[in-house]
């Protein structure tokens, strides 16, 4: 299957935070606010943290490089749908993460709820799943639903820049290298993320310490 | 904009500086991203590294308020470095003309000539041209004449050296250095073209508009605009807000940037001879000398029948200014905290919230007699009268809260910053009582009309003689508009040989006539509409996708005028009509005519194939008289024929970086102390800090919009102030904390975000911080506590430019402290 189904780019270049996939992300999938009160912490990153109800956040990392040049950079965290998805690997009942055999993407169901959440979130290598107050877990669904109508998800279709790029794997994946060799070209520690083992690949323009990418390894 | 939104992808080099559009433009970033992608370097200058920053090639933080200076270094960069096009200035540009002996800047004082120090004033004759017997203005081709306007230029710029510019703006030299010749490699050269976006960190200083006509210089130094990728490139911060200045939001124009009659233009004949220019220049269009057949289709449109030739047209029916008066929005307030105005309509404003020093126009619209708001969600001013600190009781303003539609629930059009006027259908009707603008306007017009049938009163003939005859459900009002707007003959006339019977839509504005036999709202808009069918006529709704390879969309919509998608085209072809960058020709003459987007003026180049000048061509620059652009100018600003650095009106600093004697812009607005208006003394240890304001992507204007929306409402919460982490470390502040800021109008609290995005400047060999805070919040939030909800405009000053009379909402001082856990 690696070579099938879907895919989506993060390309951190473009991505100016502008959070429409976010937001664009609750519209679709009918998920309210974090909070009726919601508090600035200090910073810029809102809410703060992935929950039952928010599968996609935008984070913010800035710093100073040795030479006192500032960046401030983007990055996507989502569900990656990985290929070979050790969340499913780790679920006692297979019915409770199954995966969409026409795009790959990996989707919790309401069986989830009888199953481990500390050991699926321990399995996950990007600290991904959510338990819901009635007990199963939640998480980017790859808007499965739209795909099966021909329609694109809702993060790629409200990026104003191209920065999220949704399509079918094998031309997600040659996009992936064109843009990566594009972008070493300016930026000698661009890298791809992941490129064989997930479905959400991310491209970043620097050291992948400088970013948040909601894992920290 | 001179160019349009998709043609930033065509730029080699892009300078944003005064905007931060991946943040408050973010489709914008897609044509950015596109040219990054085909190499071009992005220029990002700003007091504070922003998210557009972050996209940016190059960074060059500044001081607020230092814009000219910054630009004045880059000037000098291109003058002493001689990197101009050499043949678009001396060709396109009033280089070579020379300037009569009135005009002189004194670098002591820091004053131009013409300055009356009793009124405050310059007499911009003071700055005329030089003459010949004929009245066509002398000229040195070689520009080596000591008064011809290059070596004027570069005279006043000469003292712009990196050392000075640093020591103003605080923007380290070896930075200045790397954009000056960034944006200049980028620029000049065949092939090459660069772009400047600019916004409200622009227009929003008391210098506010020489700092738009200093980058206008550079542009026409490096011979950018006119070009694909080139321009000057204003992006608008509401996406109908370039169709409202189109069509006579302000004060000072009628739509069509027709000059707004005054007192001493009592006859129409004294209107057309005031504001028609004529010019002895040969070769030169000068366009503006159709104003008179623009005024009388305005007026035919106006009126209708009851505008004929024996009543001058209803001219007479046309407010009139009082001469030098002002009926600008600090204005409007400042009468109204006078108690001198009864009544305001805030139509999709919220000046409560938006407003320089909003406590005092909170104050004025307690002095109302009533108030009506127009807008979908309720706001503070709605509301001023049980805001923090009032006692309803005490407020004696009646007000009216109408609801309006939103842009869905609505069809018209929407004339986005590159002039594109693109038309919109009404997705889903308006919920409840809520209505379209256009309904509630004729509701009311309906009711005021009665009134003046039944009782009479003062002036009533505009009212009751108003054209007036959009909502008989024949046609949807919006659209009977349009084609208002566009124009009809209202007689049978010839035009160019083609026979129009009267009701005819006008083709467009070369057919307009000064006779009366035609009609035009808008005639910027002629050609909007120019056929009855309300689909195919209706260009405003074309949707074909490009064809032209370099993004002109020629068929999309429809872009005033005369749907010409790059200004000033025919500045970037060569004197033989082809183009500078032959690889992206936006037009280019065929031999017979111009292919390509709409030509400036059809007329042929300058020079026939053979080299012979062409005495039917005409200059290229065709809404000056002289047809050129003005690198020096006498009609252009109020405060002066060349930009000149001069401090904010509230800054740190007592004396003008420049050296000279003049700290301030001589002529700046600044309304009374008197009334109300406290401002900081230079210096003033009290305010030690720097002051900026701005907006979030995620929040839209005084929030009004957006803060009811949770969706949005969760991506930024709260007020908050950002500031550097020394500024933070001596007030013991981190992020998170609640922090007090306070000007000389105001305090209010916010979320502090203490980051190394801000960065502390040397300036005038002293160190210098400066904090800002979003202008998004007031204490209409769900949820919210109102205390910490308060609006940024508490906070700043009623002082403004003197030309377009914006306030300095972008550079003033403050104070700033921790706010301890008991609120203290
Ligand atoms: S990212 Fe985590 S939750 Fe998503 S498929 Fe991979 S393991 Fe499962
Ligand atoms: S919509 Fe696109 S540009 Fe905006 S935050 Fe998401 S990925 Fe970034």
């Amino acid at each position: 299957m690696s070579h099938g189904g879907r895919a989506t780019l993060f390309d951190a270049s473009r991505c100016i935070a502008c959070r429409s996939c976010q937001v664009a992300c609750k519209q679709w999938n009918g998920l309210g606010a974090e909070s009726p009160t919601p508090e600035n912490r200090g910073g810029y990153e809102h809410p703060h943290d992935l929950s039952a109800t928010q599968w996609l956040l935008i984070h913010f990392r800035e710093g100073e490089r040795a030479d006192g040049s500032l960046f401030w950079h983007f990055c996507r965290s989502s569900c990656r749908h990985c290929v070979d998805a050790p969340c499913r690997q780790k679920a006692r009942d297979k019915r409770a993460v199954v995966v969409d055999e026409e795009t790959g993407a990996v989707l919790f169901t309401e069986h989830s709820r009888d199953e481990d959440f500390a050991a699926i979130l321990r399995a996950c290598p990007y600290h991904i799943p959510r338990r819901g107050p009635g007990g199963a877990l939640f998480k980017c669904t790859m808007c499965v639903d739209r795909l099966h109508r021909g329609e694109q998800p809702a993060c790629d279709k409200a990026c104003p820049t191209g920065a999220n790029v949704h399509g079918p794997r094998d031309e997600i994946l040659a996009l992936a290298r064109e843009r990566l060799s594009a972008l070493r070209l300016r930026y000698p520690n661009a890298a791809a993320l992941d490129l064989h083992e997930t479905r959400l690949i991310l491209l970043l323009a620097d050291r992948e310490s400088r970013y948040k990418t909601g894992v920290e390894r | 904009m001179t160019n349009h939104w998709i043609d930033l992808k065509n730029a080699d080099v892009v300078l944003i500086m005064g905007a931060n559009p991946a943040e408050n433009h973010p489709v914008s970033f897609r044509w950015v991203s596109e040219a990054r992608a085909r190499g071009a370097n992005v220029i990002h200058v700003d007091p504070r590294f922003t998210r557009t920053s972050a996209q940016a090639d190059l960074f060059a933080p500044l001081r607020c308020g230092s814009d000219i200076a910054f630009l004045g270094g880059m000037l000098h960069y291109i003058l002493e470095g001689e990197h101009i096009h050499q043949d678009y200035v001396l060709h396109y540009t009033n280089a070579s003309h020379l300037v009569a002996d009135g005009f002189a800047f004194d670098p002591a004082e820091g004053l131009f000539s013409g300055y009356d120090p009793e009124t405050n004033r310059y007499d911009s004759d003071a700055w005329a041209m030089a003459l010949d017997e004929d009245g066509v203005i002398r000229k040195d081709p070689t520009l080596q004449h000591p008064r011809c306007v290059y070596q004027e230029v570069r005279r006043h710029f000469a003292r712009y050296d990196i050392t000075t510019v640093a020591g103003a703006t605080g923007t380290p030299p070896e930075i200045l250095q790397a954009v000056y010749e960034a944006f200049v490699q980028g620029s000049v050269g065949p092939g090459r073209a660069g772009t400047i976006l600019y916004a409200m960190g622009w227009t929003q200083h008391t210098v506010g508009a020489q700092n738009i006509r200093a980058m206008s210089m550079i542009q026409m130094l490096l011979g950018n605009m006119g070009l694909a990728g080139g321009g000057i490139n204003a992006l608008r911060g509401e996406s109908n807000v370039q169709g409202s200045t189109d069509h006579g939001l302000l004060f000072h124009v009628l739509p069509g940037y027709l000059k707004t009659p005054q007192v001493d233009q009592q006859t129409i004949a004294d209107y057309n001879e005031r504001w028609t220019p004529t010019t002895v220049e040969p070769r030169s269009a000068n366009w503006w000398r159709n104003t008179p057949k623009y005024m009388t289709s305005y007026l035919k449109s106006m009126f209708g029948d009851a505008a004929t030739p024996e009543n001058d047209f209803a001219y007479d029916w046309l407010p009139k200014l009082d001469s030098e008066e002002s009926y600008a929005w600090q204005t409007i307030f400042d009468e109204m905290y006078e108690g001198r105005l009864q009544g305001l309509f805030a139509w999709g404003q919220n000046p409560a919230n938006s407003s320089a020093h909003a406590s005092r126009v909170r104050d004025a619209l307690g002095r109302l007699d009533w108030l009506v708001t127009v807008n979908p969600f309720s706001t503070e001013t709605a509301e001023f009268w049980r805001g923090p600190g009032v006692d309803p009781s005490a407020v004696a303003t009646e007000v009216f809260a109408l609801p309006a539609a939103v842009a869905f629930e609505k069809e018209g059009s929407v004339t986005n910053s590159g002039r594109w006027a693109q038309w919109r259908y009404e997705a889903v009707p308006p919920p409840g009582d809520a209505c379209a603008d256009l309904d509630i306007m004729n509701a009311l017009f309906e009711s005021v009309r009665a009134l003046y049938v039944a009782e009479g009163g003062a002036a009533a003939e505009p009212i009751l003689h108003l054209k007036w005859d959009y909502f008989d459900g024949r046609a949807p009002a919006a659209e009977r508009i349009a084609k208002e707007i566009n124009g009809y003959f209202t007689g049978d006339v010839r035009v160019a040989g083609v026979d129009y019977r009267e009701g005819d839509l006008v083709p467009d504005f070369t057919a307009l006539q000064d006779d009366g036999t035609t009609s035009s709202g808008n005639w910027l808009y002629c050609g909007s509409f120019p056929a009855p069918d309300p689909i195919t006529g209706n260009r405003m709704r074309r949707r074909t996708r490009e064809a032209s390879g370099i993004g002109l969309n020629s068929e999309w919509a429809w872009a005033w005028p005369l749907n010409r998608r790059i200004l000033y085209n025919r500045a970037g072809v060569d004197l033989r009509g082809q183009p500078f960058d032959p690889a992206r020709p936006v037009i280019q003459w065929d031999g017979t005519a111009w292919v390509g987007d709409t030509p400036d003026g059809g007329q042929p180049p300058l020079v026939d194939r053979d080299g012979h000048p062409n005495d039917a061509a005409c200059l290229p620059f065709i809404m000056h008289p002289d047809g050129v652009a003005g690198l020096f100018g006498k009609d252009y600003l109020r405060d002066g024929p060349l930009p000149e650095h001069y401090e904010p009106v509230e800054s740190p600093l007592a004396d003008n970086p420049m050296g000279h004697r003049q700290r301030a812009n001589p002529v700046a607005h600044v309304s009374p102390a008197e009334s109300g208006n406290p401002v900081a003394a230079p210096g003033d240890p009290a305010f030690p800090v720097i002051c900026t304001t701005y907006r979030v992507g995620e929040h839209w204007q005084s929030g009004a919009m957006t803060r009811p929306k949770a969706w949005l409402n969760e991506l930024h919460p709260d007020l908050f102030v950002e500031l550097d982490p020394m500024l933070a470390a001596h007030h013991d502040i981190v992020s998170g904390d609640r922090v007090r800021v306070q000007s000389a109008r105001g305090a209010l609290k916010a979320i502090a975000i203490v980051t190394r995005r801000l960065k502390p400047l040397t300036v005038m060999g002293a160190t210098v911080h400066q904090v800002g805070l979003p202008i998004h919040y007031g204490w209409l939030a769900p949820g919210a506590p109102a205390v910490r909800l308060a609006a940024v405009n508490l906070l700043t000053p009623n002082v403004g430019d003197p030309n377009t009379r914006i306030p300095e909402f972008k550079a003033f001082l403050v104070a700033i402290a921790k706010v301890e856990e008991d609120g203290s």
